[in-house]
């Protein structure tokens, strides 16, 4: 049992559901204003452009993991570009998930405290969440698959409710004309698409446990799908209700979308409940983004087991969450304009040179070619 | 095994419950908050402003009936109280409200927006914190109000009773315009719109009742002490009711002017805001005697035509209605008077939208319908040539209306009431198949 930390195995279905929880949580909430500000009325074709941007990751993820089983994306980096430059990339992946897992964080606390709560201090929120989610991802990926499966059924019902109720609200002419300003805006709003959409790639950090595991194939497809209906659909609700301009305008949309929700002076203010399902989800992706670092960096620094790491990792992570952005436009900007940059260094750049680097040299793997 | 499986299921339950039932740290239990459901905005001296609320007294609300209306006793029970003050902006307006009650401001269960005159010449940007904060709802209803807006605010209860939700159950009678927050704030971005927002207006008690006498509702007038204008209104004498009547037309977020009855009628129709309606007019054979058709559906297309430099927009009207009441005596149930009735609600209609038309291009030169985003929509291209002077070009665009209205269900009576029909032979006649 060299290599490898854990023992565990998951279904094709749940990697998809993980990959789901993986850009959905935060690009809901955030996504549809940066859209409607660079494509306008086209936002929702931006989301849909952005699937053919993301389709050849999922294609190298796939790759990836039915060339290497068994394997993770840090035990096949040593395979592939030899021990020491193996660990160099990975380390510099892991750092990039620090990085991003630091930003989901300050994402999440941002968002009740100004949305809900504004006298609660940030560290409260932050906190809580991740005490929590150390302990599940301590507790490995088949418990953190399965409380994803048991998160994402909710969250699916209450995203569709939400848009089912504010029907009445929505116009279609909202969406007209289409492409009014040519194919520029729209691409630049791909672009910020892919920001979040490259989280995918988190998946060659689980792939080793998905049995069988030529399953892959189906949790990229079935991911990719279940991903991108969804981003489609709230950016469409959201352009459908308020129009282009005060989409642009909102600072969360899915949010306001849900405080639109009004039936008969009976059913409204059920924004609380929605916020609540939020929360699990995005508990969801911060454990997962926490377990993948933890094993990420047990397996780079060859250490029998990941547990000790869950802890000091997420008082990193904590620690890196208010010190690295001053306000909520600092965040945003980053989000914005930075984040679909450095997505595509890590996350589409780390899967692509190792896939490159593979082919080029023939190398193939399996559990026992672990170094 | 069942049995343990529901267990476990129902344990996760209960651990969910511990995450979300648990007390949170901005807790505000309900007794520490002052329900809004009303708010007043109005523009104050130069350069401040003044807000004013009404707070429900939810002890009133809560149970049983209003006292105070029926017998006019001396209680001192009141459906809630409006506070006012001013401030250089809401928000220190909002503070300062907090300064003179027992409870911290609560609005998300705000019905209403009522924004006075002068603030809406002043403009629109004061509206900002309207849709910042986070309690606020996009879906709020905007009224404009003559003179001072707080005035509304001391409407009397009645069937309802705190103004709010008087007001929000008018707009719910779709007798009149309903601008929402939300659409105000893109009718008010997009080039091509501008907005109208409908306007209330003051009816004294005389005029409510229609009784001759006055204080039908026994209201008790308290005045209270000097410096009416600020601090707090108990219950003052007001309005009896508000009515609404007209609209405010505003452009680049400016209030320039006024839109009566029928111009407003007009322009709910052109904006295709119609749900229901009802167009009186004369008889056709009897200019002295009315008919009322009553419309349950409307749909309005506007098409817009560009040749050269020229815009004609094609209106076409599709509406459904019932006959609601005739005074002549005549049946006009037949197929042939169906049709002829048809005909003529093309000429009442074409009144409400020409007045409409007229007001909008001629004198206030405001695109208030809509036309530019129709026209943005349809013809993006020739949009960006004249988007930057859009009213202007509205004012001279060309509007064609087309009406296609259909009267399909006579009511519950076939002949006019005393009437004899065609038949005096006092025989009922057998209604004509359609």
């Amino acid at each position: 049992m060299q290599g490898i930390r854990e023992e565990g195995f998951i279904h094709a279905r749940q990697a998809a559901i993980l990959m789901w929880f993986n850009v959905l949580p935060t690009a809901i909430i955030f996504l549809p204003s940066f859209l409607a500000r660079r494509a306008q009325q086209d936002a929702w074709i931006a989301v849909i452009m952005a699937i053919l941007l993301t389709l050849p990751l999922g294609f190298i993820l796939t790759w990836l993991g039915t060339r290497f089983p068994h394997l993770t994306l840090f035990q096949y980096s040593e395979i592939i570009l030899g021990k020491a430059l193996g660990k160099i990339i990975s380390l510099f992946y892991l750092l990039a998930l620090i990085q991003l897992n630091a930003l989901v964080l300050r994402e999440f606390s941002e968002f009740l405290v100004s949305a809900v709560m504004p006298e609660t201090p940030l560290l409260v929120f932050t906190v809580t969440l991740v005490a929590v989610a150390v302990y599940g991802a301590r507790n490995g990926i088949e418990v953190i698959s399965r409380s994803a499966e048991f998160v994402m059924p909710l969250m699916v019902l209450f995203i569709l409710t939400i848009l089912f109720l504010v029907t009445p609200e929505m116009s279609l002419r909202n969406l007209f004309p289409l492409l009014e300003r040519g194919v520029r805006p729209v691409l630049a709003g791909a672009v910020v698409v892919l920001g979040f959409t490259g989280e995918i790639s988190l998946l060659a950090g689980i792939s080793g446990f998905i049995n069988p595991p030529q399953g892959i194939r189906m949790s990229v497809i079935l991911g990719l799908a279940g991903v991108f209906f969804f981003l489609v659909l709230v950016v469409l609700g959201g352009i459908l209700v308020f129009g282009s301009a005060e989409t642009a305008r909102l600072t969360f949309v899915v949010f306001s979308l849900a405080r639109m929700v009004s039936i008969a002076n009976f059913l409204e203010r059920i924004e609380v409940l929605f916020m609540a399902i939020w929360v699990a989800g995005v508990f969801i992706k911060v454990m997962l983004n926490l377990y993948i670092t933890s094993l990420g960096l047990a397996t780079v620094m060859r250490l029998t087991d990941f547990r000790p790491l869950c802890a000091p990792l997420a008082a990193l992570m904590v620690a890196l969450s208010v010190l690295l952005f001053k306000n909520i436009s600092h965040l945003l900007f980053y989000l914005e304009e930075i984040i679909p940059i450095w997505a595509f260094l890590w996350a589409f750049g780390i899967p692509v040179f190792l896939a490159v680097v593979a082919a080029f040299r023939k190398t193939k793997g399996g559990r026992n070619d672990v170094p | 095994m069942m049995f343990l499986k529901r267990c476990k299921v129902g344990l996760v339950f209960l651990l969910l419950g511990m995450l979300f039932l648990s007390g949170c740290w901005s807790r505000r239990e309900i007794e520490e908050l002052a329900l809004v459901m009303a708010a007043a905005a109005d523009a104050e001296g130069d350069n401040n402003v003044r807000l004013s609320v009404f707070i429900v007294n939810p002890r009133e609300i809560g149970g049983g009936q209003p006292s105070g209306a029926g017998g006019g006793g001396n209680t001192n029970k009141v459906p809630g109280e409006i506070v006012s003050t001013t401030g250089s902006d809401f928000t220190e307006a909002a503070r300062r409200i907090e300064e003179q009650i027992p409870r911290r401001l609560f609005w998300a269960h705000n019905r209403v927006i009522i924004v006075g005159d002068g603030l809406a010449r002043r403009g629109l940007t004061w509206l900002d914190w309207f849709s910042r904060d986070r309690q606020m709802r996009l879906n709020t209803p905007v009224i404009l109000a003559p003179g001072e807006a707080r005035e509304v605010l001391d409407l009397p209860p009645g069937v309802e009773l705190v103004p709010g939700e008087i007001i929000s159950g008018i707009l719910n009678n779709h007798v009149t315009l309903k601008i929402e927050l939300k659409e105000l704030l893109s009718m008010w971005q997009a080039k091509g719109d501008n907005p109208v927002i409908p306007r209330v207006t003051l009816v004294s008690p005389q005029e409510h009742s229609g009784s001759k006498t006055q204080g039908a509702g026994g209201r008790e007038q308290q005045s209270q002490g000097e410096g009416g204008s600020e601090g707090r209104t108990r219950q003052k004498a007001g309005p009896a009711a508000i009515r609404f009547e007209g609209a405010g037309v505003f452009r680049e977020g400016k209030l320039i002017g006024y839109l009566d009855h029928l111009e407003t009628l007009g322009t709910m129709w052109l904006r295709g805001e119609v749900k229901e309606g009802v167009l009186t007019f004369h008889c056709p054979e009897h200019p002295l005697e009315k008919v009322s058709v009553r419309f349950h559906r409307a749909q309005t297309k506007v098409t817009p035509q560009v040749e050269g430099e020229k815009v004609t927009f094609w209106v076409k009207i599709i509406s459904e209605g019932d006959l609601l009441e005739q005074t002549c005596q005549e049946s006009l149930a037949t197929p042939e008077k169906i049709e002829e009735l048809e005909k003529t609600l093309y000429h009442e209609l074409n009144k409400r939208v020409q007045a409409a038309l007229n007001k909008a291009q001629r004198e206030l030169k405001t695109d208030i319908f809509g036309f530019g985003e129709v026209l943005h929509r349809d013809n993006p291209k020739f949009w960006k040539q004249v988007e930057d002077n859009w009213n202007e070009i509205f004012a001279g665009a060309e509007v064609k209306l087309e009406t296609q209205i259909y009267i399909r269900r006579i009511g519950m009576s076939y002949n006019p009431a005393g009437g004899q029909g065609r038949n005096t032979s006092g025989k009922m006649v057998s209604p004509g198949g359609r």
